[in-house]
C-alpha cells in the first residue's frame, strides 16, 4: 500500500540505500526508497565476486534485494525520480516521478515472452553494453522487481510483446505519473559514477575494443556475463596475457581527479586472482603506483595473489597502443629493474577506472557538494553521514569513494543519524502539542 | 489475450503511435532491416559449419568485435549455442532445436 | 519437497559443465521419495529465484523445502522468511551449505564433487522429513545497552543509542574519557583540534538523561541473551574527594611514566591526564600506587581503593575496546636501544610538549634531519619480520599511519622549515577523502621519498659518535631502480601501527572471538558488519580493525543501528534450537544439570502426579544454547535439541549412506 507519509526518503537503491531503508525500517520507522533504474541493487549487482571474501556478489546482494521488497516497513518506488523537495514544519514535502515503463507492474510477471517476442536488438546496460538484450525486457534475470521495462526510444511499435504478453501488461499509453509524499527525513545514497574508458587519449580514448574498464571485466567474470566466460570484446580471443592500469582516473591531475578512488587495488587484485582461477595458464601483470590494500583481510589478499603468480610492476603507463593482431602495446616507465622506458604486450587490458561523482544535490536538495564534487561532510570526524542541511543525511559513496564494506558501516551510520533526527522531530512535536496523544513509531 | 481491448482497436493504437514516434520508427526499421541481414548470414554460415567470431567477422565484413556482439545476441537467446574452441577462439553453432 | 539448488560444485569457468552437474544432482534427488519437486537456479537466493520456491509452496502443495547453496549463515535467514511468506512454517526448511562443504573443497574433483552433493543433499532431505513446527522464542527485551570503552567509537555509539530513546550505561576501565583520540592534537582531514572536537562529544554524552558513565569501571561478568543480559560492574574508587583532590595532588611525590604522553614525561599517581579532561576531578592510578602515604603539611593521608560492585540488565551490549599503538619491540629499527628512534605517536606528543618557537631537539642535540619509517609493526612478513609473543607477524595494514605520517611531516614542515624529511614506505595508502592532499603537500614540501620491498627491510643503525648523525637509515630503493641508499639522521620516526588492546577477559566472559589479525570478528563484512557471533553483543571501532577517527565514528553508528534494530521493538526473538525433555521419559537422575555448561538452562523440579511425587528436569529455553551436552548426558534418551533430534541426525546418517547405484539414473 502507498502512504503519503514517511519517516524517511532513501534517495537511491544501490547497496548503501538499500541497507540504510532496512537499518530504518528493522528499528520500525517507514520508509520510501526511490531507485531512479529500473531496479534496485545498484552498482553492486553488477559485480561477480566480492573482496575479500570471494563472496558471489549476487548472494550478498539478491538477498538484500529481496528484503528490502518485502520489508513491511518499505514502499519501494523503482524507475522513479525525486523531482522536487519543499520543507515546512511538518518535514520534507516530496514529488516523484514515476518514469513510465509501458508495461504494467501491476501485471507483469517477468516471464520475459515479450522479450522473446521483440525483434529489435539492443546493446545490454547491464553487461555494459557486451551483449545484447531486446527493447522490452526483464533488466536482469535478479531485477527487482521482476516487471519488463520497454525501451520506447527503439520500439518498432510492431505490436509483437503485447500479443505474446499473456497478461496485457503492455501498455503503449502509459504516461509518466507524479507522486507526493510527506518524510520527517532524507538519507541520500546517490552513488558514484565509474571514469568514462574514454576519458584517457593517451589509453586509447575508448576506441580500442580490446581496452576495457574495471566494470566490465566484473561483467566477464560473472557467470550471467556476456560470454559466460572471460573473452576479449574485440574478437572473441581467450586471452593469455592480462594487464591492469591501475589509476586510470584516479590520482590524477589531468583529469582533474585528484583523489584516490580507494576500491581500484582491490578489485584489480580480486580480478587477477577470479582470472586465474578460469584461466589457469593466462599471465596477469599489474602496473601500479601505490597498491593500497588498506582493508580488513585486505593486505593478506595482496600478498596471496602475489603467491599465486599475480605480476605486480610499479609503474606509470604513458599509453596504450594496438597492433595488427588487436593486441596491445603499452609504453611504460617502470620502476623496478632497468632505468628505462619500456614496451609490454598484453591481449587484453583492463583500466582501474575510478569513482567520479554522479549527482549533485545543490539543486534539488540544497545540500552542498564539496570541491571534489561529491556530498561535503561538514563534519567529517565525528559525523560522517552529516550534511550541510539539517535533516537530510549522506550514505556510501555519495560521500566519496568506499568499497562495500565501508558503504555497508556508513549506511548504517546514516540510519542512525536519521533515526535520531526522526525521534528528535518527534519529541520536538509532542512537547509543542501537549493535547495530542504521544506519536508511537508504528511498526510495520 | 485481448483483454478488453479488440485487435481491431490495438491496431489503431499502434498506427496512431507509429505516426506519433515517425522518427523513432524509422531509425528502428533501418536497424531490424540490418540485425536481421546480419543475423540471417550468421545463422546460414552456421548452418554449414561451425565457425569462429573473426571468421564470421570476415565472411560478414564485420569487425570482429561487431560479429562478436552480433554472435553473443543470438546466443543470449538461444538461436545459436558455443560450440569447442578452435585454437584461442570459442566456435559457434546453430542451437538444438528445443532451446530454440 | 523443493531443492533449488544453486551448488558451484565445479569449477566456475567451466559454466555449461556446472549447470549439467548441478541438474544432474537435482534430478537424482527428484527421485528420493517423498520429492516433489528438485530444481537448479543460479542464484535461489533472488528475488525471482525465491518466488519459484513461493509458488511451489502454494501451487504444489510442497511442504518442507530443502536448500543445498552457500553456507547458511549467508542465506538460512532468507529462505526461512521465503517459505513463511508462502505460509509454511519457519523451521520446515533445511539448508544444506554447498559451497563450503563441497565444492570449495573439491572444485578440482568433478565427479567427487557431485557425488557429495548429493549425499548432503540426500541426507538434508531425509531430516527434512522430521522436521517439526517450531516457535521462535519471544522474550522482552530491556531498551538499555551497555557501552564498553569510553574513546571516540564507544561515546558516539552511546550517544546514537541514547538519541534513539533507549538507556546508556557507558563504561570506561580508566578513570577518563576519551580514549585514544585524546591524545592527538590536530585531526585529519579537517585540521581541527582533536581535544575540541572530543570535548564537544564528551559534554553531549555526559548532558543526556538518558546516558549514565561509570569511569575505572569494567565488566566482571555476563549472563543471559539479547534483550537480557544480566551484567555485574566492579568500578574502582576515584580515591579523592573534590574538596581534597588538588590539595592532594600537589602534596603527592610518586611519579610514574606518564602514557598519556607514550612515557616521555612523568606524572603523578594523582592525576589528570590532560586539561579539560572528563571527569575533571583527578583520580589516583591504583596500578602504580605503591601505597604510601602522602604527606599533607601535618597530615599523612593513606588513599583506599574500595571498589564497588554494580548490577545491571542490558538489552546489547557495544564492544569498543579499542586499540594500542603497536609497540617495537627492544632493537626493531633501533627502537629502545638508540634514544634517537621514537614512535609518530611519541613524536605528536613531543610536538605537541614543545613550546612554540622552540626548536626541536633529541637527546640533547637540534635536528636537522628526520627520517619517518612506514609500517613498522604492521605488513609484516612471515621469515622477514620478527613474530610477536604470540608467534604470529602483523600481516595486515593498519590503515591510517600513512596519512598520520604525512600529516605530521606537513606540520613538521610547517614548524621547522630547516628540517629535511626522508619519508622511508613500502606504498603511500593516503586513500581517504582528502588525504591524497596531504601526500601532494608533502611532495611539495620537499619530502625526500624512498621506497623499499617488503621482503628487504630498511636497517636502522646507531652511527659511532663523532659522525655528523647519531644513525643511518640504509635501504634498497626502488625509486632509483634499486640503488642502496644511506640516509644519515637525527631522528627517526616509527609510523608505528594498530593493534586491538588486550581484552582476553572480556573476551572469553562475552564469548566473542577474535580473528586470526586478533583483531574482533564481524560474522561477515558486509551482511552482517557490527555483528558478533553472540546475538546482542556488537563491535565499535578499532576493537574490530584498524580505523581513522571517521571510520571509527561510522562504526560505532553503525553498531547503534544495530543495537535499534534488536531493541527499540522492546522484545527479541530466539531461535527454538534448545533442548527439549519428554517428561514421560524423564527419570530426574539430574544427569542433564550437572553437564550443563550455562547458568539456569536446565533444573530438577519436583512435580506432584497422581498423588506421587516426581523430579524431572525442566529447561529455561532463553538461557538455553542447544549445545546438546544434556542430551547426551541423559541416560534414558528423555532430552532432544528441537530442530537437531537424534531421530534426524539418524536419518541424516542414512541419508548420507544412499546408494549411489539405486539413485543415479543410467546416463544415455
Amino acid at each position: 500500500m502507498v502512504l503519503d507519509t514517511y519517516d524517511a526518503l532513501v534517495v537511491g537503491g544501490g547497496i548503501s540505500g538499500m541497507q540504510s531503508a532496512l537499518d530504518l525500517a528493522n528499528q520500525g520507522y517507514r520508509v520510501a526508497l526511490v531507485e531512479r533504474s529500473e531496479s534496485i541493487g545498484g552498482k553492486m549487482i553488477q559485480l561477480s565476486k566480492v573482496f575479500p571474501t570471494l563472496d558471489c556478489c549476487s548472494c550478498i546482494t539478491t538477498p538484500k534485494m529481496s528484503a528490502v521488497a518485502h520489508h513491511h516497513g518499505i514502499q519501494l518506488f523503482t524507475y522513479s525520480e525525486v523531482q522536487q523537495i519543499l520543507e515546512d514544519s511538518d518535514g520534507f514535502h516530496v514529488d516523484i516521478l514515476k518514469k513510465p515503463r509501458y508495461v504494467r507492474d501491476d501485471l507483469c510477471t517477468g516471464c520475459r515472452q515479450c522479450e522473446y517476442a521483440c525483434p529489435i536488438y539492443v546493446p545490454n546496460p547491464y553487461d555494459l553494453e557486451l551483449s545484447a538484450t531486446k527493447a522490452v525486457r526483464v533488466p536482469f534475470s535478479t531485477a527487482v522487481p521482476q516487471t519488463a521495462v520497454l525501451d520506447i526510444e527503439n520500439c518498432l511499435f510492431c505490436g509483437k510483446c503485447e500479443k505474446a504478453c499473456p497478461v496485457d501488461a503492455i501498455d503503449l499509453a502509459q504516461a509518466p505519473e507524479i507522486k507526493h509524499l510527506r518524510a520527517t527525513t532524507i538519507v541520500l545514497a546517490t552513488g558514484y559514477e565509474i571514469t568514462q574508458r574514454d576519458a584517457k587519449a593517451e589509453y586509447g580514448a575508448g576506441r580500442l575494443p580490446n581496452v576495457i574498464d574495471g566494470l566490465m571485466m566484473e561483467r566477464l567474470l560473472a557467470p550471467t556475463g556476456p560470454y559466460g566466460r572471460v573473452l576479449r570484446p574485440g574478437d572473441g580471443k581467450e586471452p593469455e596475457s592480462i594487464a591492469y592500469v591501475q589509476c586510470a582516473g584516479s590520482r590524477d591531475e589531468t583529469l582533474g581527479v585528484e583523489y584516490c578512488s580507494r576500491v581500484c587495488c582491490m578489485y584489480a587484485i580480486k580480478q587477477a586472482m577470479l582470472i586465474s582461477g578460469s584461466l589457469p595458464l593466462a599471465d596477469i601483470t599489474i602496473y601500479y603506483m601505490d597498491i593500497r590494500t588498506f582493508g580488513k583481510g585486505y593486505e593478506q589478499f595482496y600478498q596471496n595473489a602475489r603467491t599465486m603468480g599475480v605480476e605486480f610492476v610499479k609503474g606509470k603507463v604513458a599509453s596504450i597502443t594496438q597492433d595488427e593482431n588487436q593486441n596491445l602495446v603499452l609504453r611504460l616507465e617502470a620502476m623496478d629493474g632497468k632505468p628505462e622506458v619500456a614496451e609490454r604486450t598484453h591481449d587484453l587490458v583492463v583500466l582501474s577506472v575510478g569513482m567520479l561523482p554522479q549527482y549533485d544535490p545543490k539543486t534539488l536538495y540544497a545540500v552542498s557538494p564539496a570541491e571534489d564534487g561529491f556530498v561535503q561532510q561538514p563534519s567529517p570526524n565525528l559525523a560522517p553521514s552529516l550534511t550541510d542541511r539539517h535533516g537530510i543525511f549522506v550514505a556510501g559513496t555519495a560521500a566519496g569513494p568506499m568499497d562495500i564494506v565501508d558503504s555497508i558501516v556508513m549506511a548504517g551510520a546514516a540510519a542512525a543519524s536519521a533515526a535520531g533526527y526522526i525521534e528528535e522531530r518527534l519529541m520536538r512535536t509532542n512537547e509543542q502539542v501537549p493535547e495530542s496523544p504521544v506519536m508511537e513509531v508504528t511498526h510495520g | 489475450m485481448m483483454g478488453t481491448v479488440s485487435a481491431r482497436e490495438r491496431s489503431e493504437m499502434l498506427k496512431e503511435l507509429r505516426q506519433q514516434h515517425q522518427a523513432t520508427v524509422d531509425r528502428t526499421q533501418t536497424l531490424l532491416r540490418e540485425q536481421k541481414k546480419i543475423h540471417q548470414a550468421i545463422c546460414k554460415a552456421l548452418k554449414e559449419e561451425e565457425r569462429t567470431a573473426p571468421e564470421i567477422a570476415e565472411l560478414l565484413e564485420l569487425s570482429p568485435a561487431e560479429a562478436l556482439w552480433h554472435l553473443t545476441a543470438l546466443k543470449r537467446y538461444n538461436i545459436i549455442a558455443e560450440s569447442d574452441m578452435r585454437g584461442e577462439y570459442f566456435l559457434y553453432r546453430m542451437a538444438d532445436q528445443e532451446a530454440g | 519437497m523443493d531443492d533449488g539448488s544453486a551448488p558451484r560444485a565445479v569449477d566456475e569457468n567451466q559454466q555449461a559443465d556446472a549447470d549439467n552437474d548441478c541438474k544432474l544432482v537435482a534430478r537424482t534427488l527428484a527421485r528420493l521419495p517423498n520429492v516433489v519437486v528438485s530444481r537448479t537456479n543460479m542464484s535461489m537466493c533472488s528475488d525471482s529465484g525465491q518466488s519459484i520456491i513461493e509458488q511451489d509452496i502454494k501451487e504444489l502443495g510442497v511442504n518442507r523445502v530443502v536448500i543445498g547453496a552457500c553456507a547458511p549463515s549467508l542465506h538460512e535467514a532468507t529462505f526461512r522468511q521465503t517459505v513463511e511468506r508462502a505460509g509454511l512454517n519457519r523451521y520446515y526448511y533445511h539448508h544444506v551449505g554447498l559451497r563450503e562443504q563441497d565444492s570449495w573443497v573439491h572444485g578440482h574433483d568433478r565427479i567427487l564433487a557431485t557425488e557429495k552433493a548429493i549425499r548432503l543433499m540426500a541426507a538434508g532431505i531425509a531430516k527434512a522429513r522430521l522436521l517439526e513446527p517450531l516457535e521462535a522464542i519471544r522474550l522482552p527485551a530491556e531498551k538499555h545497552a551497555l557501552v564498553i570503552g569510553g574513546g571516540v567509537a564507544g561515546l558516539k555509539a552511546a550517544l546514537a543509542i541514547a538519541r534513539r530513546d533507549m538507556r546508556v550505561t557507558l563504561i570506561e576501565k580508566t578513570p577518563f574519557l576519551g580514549g585514544r583520540m585524546a591524545q592527538l592534537e590536530r585531526i585529519f582531514p579537517s585540521g581541527e583540534h582533536a581535544r575540541t572536537v572530543l570535548g564537544g562529544l564528551i559534554h553531549e554524552v555526559a548532558d543526556h538523561p538518558r546516558i549514565t558513565i561509570h569511569v575505572g569501571t569494567q565488566l566482571t561478568s555476563i549472563s543471559g541473551y539479547v534483550g537480557d543480559f544480566k551484567i555485574q560492574l566492579t568500578k574502582q574508587s576515584r580515591g579523592v574527594t573534590p574538596e581534597q583532590a588538588e590539595q592532594l595532588m600537589d602534596c603527592c611525590s610518586q611519579y610514574v611514566p606518564d602514557e598519556f604522553n607514550y612515557g616521555l614525561t612523568q606524572r603523578k599517581v594523582i592525576y589528570r591526564p590532560y586539561d579539560g579532561c572528563y571527569p575533571s576531578l583527578p583520580a589516583v592510578d591504583w596500578e602504580h600506587y605503591d601505597g604510601s602515604p602522602i604527606t599533607c603539611g601535618s597530615e599523612r593521608i593513606v588513599l583506599k581503593n574500595d571498589p564497588e560492585t554494580l548490577d545491571l540488565s542490558a538489552g546489547a551490549v557495544v564492544v569498543a575496546t579499542g586499540f594500542n599503538p603497536y609497540e617495537p619491540a627492544a632493537g626493531e629499527y633501533g627502537y629502545g636501544v638508540i634514544p634517537e628512534v621514537i614512535t609518530l605517536p611519541q613524536l605528536i606528543r613531543k610536538l605537541a610538549l614543545l613550546e612554540a618557537g622552540a626548536s626541536l631537539e633529541i637527546n640533547g642535540h637540534p635536528v636537522r634531519d628526520i627520517v619517518m619509517l612506514h609500517c613498522v609493526g604492521s605488513r609484516q612478513i612471515e621469515g622477514v619480520h620478527e613474530p610477536q609473543p604470540d608467534g604470529q607477524v602483523n600481516d595486515y595494514c593498519s590503515r591510517v599511519c600513512c596519512t598520520a605520517t604525512m600529516y605530521e611531516c606537513i606540520e613538521l614542515k610547517e614548524r621547522f622549515p630547516e628540517i629535511n624529511l626522508f619519508d622511508v614506505h613500502e606504498d603511500i595508502r593516503t586513500y581517504g577523502r582528502g588525504h591524497e592532499e596531504f601526500y601532494r603537500q608533502t611532495l611539495e614540501d620537499g619530502t625526500v621519498m624512498l621506497r623499499y620491498q617488503g621482503e628487504n627491510p630498511p636497517v636502522v643503525e646507531a652511527l659511532p659518535s663523532g659522525d655528523s648523525h647519531p644513525l643511518v637509515v640504509r635501504l634498497r630503493d626502488r625509486l632509483t631502480w634499486g640503488e642502496e641508499v644511506e640516509v644519515p639522521a637525527d631522528l627517526v620516526v616509527l609510523a608505528v601501527g594498530m593493534m586491538p588492546r588486550l581484552v582476553n577477559d572480556l573476551v572469553e566472559m562475552l564469548k566473542i572471538s577474535p580473528g586470526k589479525d586478533r583483531f574482533l570478528l564481524e560474522v561477515h563484512p558486509k551482511l552482517r558488519p557490527v555483528e558478533t557471533s553472540v546475538s546482542g553483543v556488537v563491535l565499535a571501532g578499532t576493537a574490530q580493525g584498524p580505523m581513522s577517527i571517521q571510520e571509527s565514528a561510522a562504526a560505532a553508528e553503525a553498531a547503534a543501528a544495530k543495537v535499534a534494530c534488536l531493541l527499540s521493538q522492546g522484545r527479541v526473538e530466539l531461535e527454538p534450537f534448545v533442548a527439549r525433555v519428554n517428561p514421560e521419559l524423564c527419570e530426574g537422575t539430574g544427569a542433564c544439570v550437572e553437564v550443563c555448561a550455562y547458568e539456569n538452562a536446565i533444573s530438577l523440579r519436583t512435580i506432584r502426579q497422581n498423588g506421587s511425587e516426581k523430579r524431572h528436569a525442566v529447561v529455561s529455553p532463553a538461557n538455553c544454547s542447544g549445545c546438546g551436552n544434556c542430551v547426551s548426558a541423559c541416560p534414558h534418551g528423555a532430552i532432544d535439541v528441537q530442530g537437531w533430534t537424534l531421530k534426524q541426525f539418524d536419518a541424516m546418517v542414512d541419508g548420507l549412506a544412499i546408494d549411489m547405484f539405486d539413485v543415479l539414473e543410467v546416463e544415455k
